[in-house]
């Protein structure tokens, strides 16, 4: 008789009673269960692939290189800790891989042309009376993207993703504390942009 | 700001991640100025503002995963054969 190793837990193991369920139908081959997966992650893993790489496409092309992987490898697959951070940490490392071939890309490249950035902070102009939610908003994005990467990482992993300090410590491979450091830093920053919007 | 409050313990704060004890000296740190209060209040809102998830579009998932399934076709991987359209239980956890 075989044992159902995919259904050991490691101590420690944060997975949750419908993810250690995906995890084995997922084993077994079960389609529905990896497009039912799929179906809750999709989206928020693109938009962390887009928090790093600025570009949708290549943000779409990386997340579904994740998905494509697991399928390949499911009868193998086992994530030990926790499904959502295990996917998070694939997203951040096939995010990293995808910048290096194309940095070697460009390098390689004969004729090479600059793409102008799509807006320049500098340039952005507030009006200074008491500004309107949209453009609070829109100050606010433009602040979070001129960020240095690995606050921006940080501070959406928590605002945007909603993850803990732990979490987010294990996604960047940093301490908790390290994790607190960069988000003060962050909202340091951002309040010193943003001061000319008034609390309404 | 208060020489005795950093940014970070406002942040940790801010981020549910404080200790109860920060938390009472960040009370009474808001209550001894109201330009404490009013500094608090412009995090807060920046804090809040900076949640806004993006919406799951279901043509756009739908579209990514027929992409998804021809790459495997491509790689010559069995598909797996269920579209997430075709799920008819919401998913628990995220409603989906």
């Amino acid at each position: 008789m075989l044992i159902e190793a995919s259904l050991v837990q490691p101590a420690g193991s944060l997975l949750s009673a419908r993810e250690r369920e995906w995890i084995r139908r997922i084993r077994q081959g079960d389609g529905e269960a990896y497009a039912c997966m799929f179906r809750c992650y999709y989206t928020v893993l693109c938009r962390f692939a887009l928090n790093m790489l600025e570009d949708e496409e290549a943000a779409h092309e990386v997340v579904q290189e994740v998905f494509l992987r697991i399928w390949e490898r499911r009868h193998r697959w086992q994530p030990a800790y926790s499904l959502r951070l295990y996917l998070y940490q694939a997203v951040r490392n096939e995010a990293l891989n995808y910048r290096r071939r194309r940095a070697l890309i460009e390098r390689h490249q004969v004729s090479w042309e600059a793409v102008p950035s799509t807006w320049d902070p500098a340039a952005t102009t507030v009006p200074d009376k008491v500004l309107q939610a949209q453009e609070f908003y829109q100050a606010l994005q433009q602040a979070i993207a001129a960020l240095p990467e690995r606050r921006r990482l940080t501070f959406l992993l928590h605002r945007e993703h909603g993850f803990t300090y732990a979490e987010i410590a294990k996604i960047m491979g940093v301490s908790p504390k390290t994790v607190s450091n960069q988000l003060a830093e962050a909202v340091k920053y951002l309040r010193v942009r943003l001061a000319r919007f008034q609390v309404q | 700001m208060a020489t005795h409050l950093s940014w970070q313990d406002l942040v940790d704060c801010l981020a549910g991640e404080a200790p109860e004890k920060l938390q009472q000296r960040v009370q009474q740190w808001r209550l001894a100025d109201p330009r404490h209060e009013a500094l608090w209040q412009a995090l807060q809102q920046l804090w809040e503002a900076a949640a806004v998830a993006a919406p799951s579009d279901p043509k756009m998932l739908e579209q990514r995963w027929q992409e998804l399934l021809c790459k495997m076709q491509q790689r010559g991987l069995p598909l797996p054969g269920a579209e997430p359209s075709a799920i008819k239980k919401p998913c628990k956890g995220c409603g989906a």
